[in-house]
């Protein structure tokens, strides 16, 4: 599995997929360049999920993206939750598959929380098997998210963007770079997001998820609910500076808004990006 | 929630917050279920008298039968409604059927004497026809035919009933 910068696909600027917004998208169609489906929402036999799902297939390329994939933990990848996975990739047919770079199960429980990874070789090359073992499995990369985190641990001794590169380089997997997520966790950890981008090989970053957060004076909190602040647009800037135009989206998980006022997020993206096409 | 609440050393005497939770959580697998067209009464209509003695059903895969100590579902359709007057959890003197299930989508959920859950019970684990006559019979003795198909008439309009199966006479 090889890539060069040259086939990178471009969806445009897209959204997450929240049920709130199900009526409009069927009913105007708005313009939206693409949609994000979490796949556990609809990693199930049958119901109204799958059903829309099928409708708003036929409309707009999907990509899936999951939250309990766990490729750090040290609980035995769940290959349950693959095979779910993978039937479900069979019937959205995803332009591609992404989760996050954490773990997420311990012991068989699952937290329902993207806890940080200790940055360190060991970590390294266990995760790397277990990216391996996935797209083997999948047949195909996979993206991997920067989760944003809000402790760090004694058995570091990478940085977060050293450890990333490595594994995607190392494991040949794709990221999700998410944006306010690099500059939640520079925040919170006391770093220069731009050292962050400035160390990613951006022939690997297929994908950019943009949303807001919760200042809280002395930490953020990643919360996805509310607008893009004007920093982070500035870093989305500066990030396509160095990358050139990225596949992008606006990521609402809370405080869902109408459409409308999401789609001026998706505009304001797509203004940013056309500077760097 | 349920498997939580039996095995809790502070919960498990709670019957009705068990019998709630399994309820509750039923629906979760009712609305995920794998979704069937129900058969039409033109289908049932189309079985020659002679098939009636191998008929069996298919009951929609979501289909779930529970048996309450307690009144639950009056409980749960006060909590989950969010009515001012809750019922008080009392203990029924004999159990109660409830039946959960979906049809084109849509969750439905009732209450069921014991005559039709015993009959839709048989159905479910694939008993022909007569059988469930002949446990209608116990209930309706004579009528116990008639009965038969007043409940097959009424889980066709509900849209239980997803396949018949018979011999092709």
């Amino acid at each position: 599995m090889n890539n060069n910068k040259t086939d990178k696909p471009f969806l445009g600027y897209g959204l997450g997929l929240r049920t709130e917004h199900y009526e409009e998208i069927f009913s105007s169609e708005p313009p939206i360049d693409w949609l994000e489906i979490i796949s556990e929402n609809f990693m199930v036999k049958g119901g109204r999920q799958l059903y829309h799902l099928d409708r708003i297939k036929e409309k707009y390329p999907l990509v899936m993206h999951g939250v309990s994939l766990s490729i750090g933990s040290t609980d035995p990848l769940n290959m349950d939750y693959l095979k779910d996975l993978k039937e479900l990739e069979k019937r959205v047919e995803p332009k591609w598959i992404s989760d996050h770079l954490c773990w997420t199960t311990f012991g068989g429980h699952n937290t329902h929380d993207l806890m940080p990874l200790p940055y360190n070789q060991e970590t390294l090359k266990h995760v790397v098997e277990r990216v391996k073992i996935v797209q083997d499995y999948l047949g195909r990369q996979i993206l991997l998210e920067n989760a944003s985190s809000y402790v760090t641990y004694k058995a570091s001794d990478m940085q977060e963007w050293e450890f990333i590169k490595a594994i995607a380089e190392e494991a040949d997997c794709l990221m999700l770079l998410d944006v306010n997520n690099i500059y939640v966790s520079g925040f919170n950890h006391d770093f220069d997001p731009k050292t962050y981008i400035d160390h990613i090989p951006s022939e690997r970053v297929w994908q950019i998820h943009l949303a807001g957060h919760e200042n809280n004076g002395d930490f953020i909190v990643d919360t996805h609910d509310h607008p893009v602040i004007d920093e982070v647009w500035a870093f989305y800037d500066y990030t396509l500076s160095k990358m050139g135009n990225v596949t992008t989206m606006i990521e609402r998980d809370d405080h869902i808004t109408p459409l409308p006022e999401l789609i001026k997020e998706i505009d304001r993206a797509r203004k940013i990006g056309n500077l760097h096409a | 929630m349920p498997v939580f609440l039996k095995n809790s050393n502070d919960f498990s005497n709670l019957i009705p917050a068990i019998e709630m939770a399994e309820y509750e959580w039923t629906f979760n697998d009712v609305f995920d279920a794998v979704d069937k067209n129900a058969i039409k009464f033109d289908d049932v209509a189309t079985i020659a008298p002679d098939a009636w003695t191998t008929l069996r059903f298919e009951l929609q895969p979501s289909c779930h039968i529970h048996n309450h100590k307690w009144n639950t579902a009056a409980l749960w359709s006060a909590v989950t409604n969010e009515e001012e007057i809750v019922p008080v959890p009392e203990e029924f003197s004999e159990n109660i059927f409830c039946l959960q299930w979906k049809n084109d989508l849509n969750c439905f959920f009732r209450t069921m004497s014991n005559d039709e859950a015993g009959a839709l019970m048989l159905a479910r684990d694939g008993k022909a026809f007569p059988d469930i006559c002949e446990c209608l019979y116990e209930f309706h003795e004579d009528d116990a035919t008639m009965r038969a198909a007043e409940l097959l008439k009424s889980w066709v309009e509900e849209g239980l009933i997803v396949e018949l199966d018979y011999l092709k006479i």
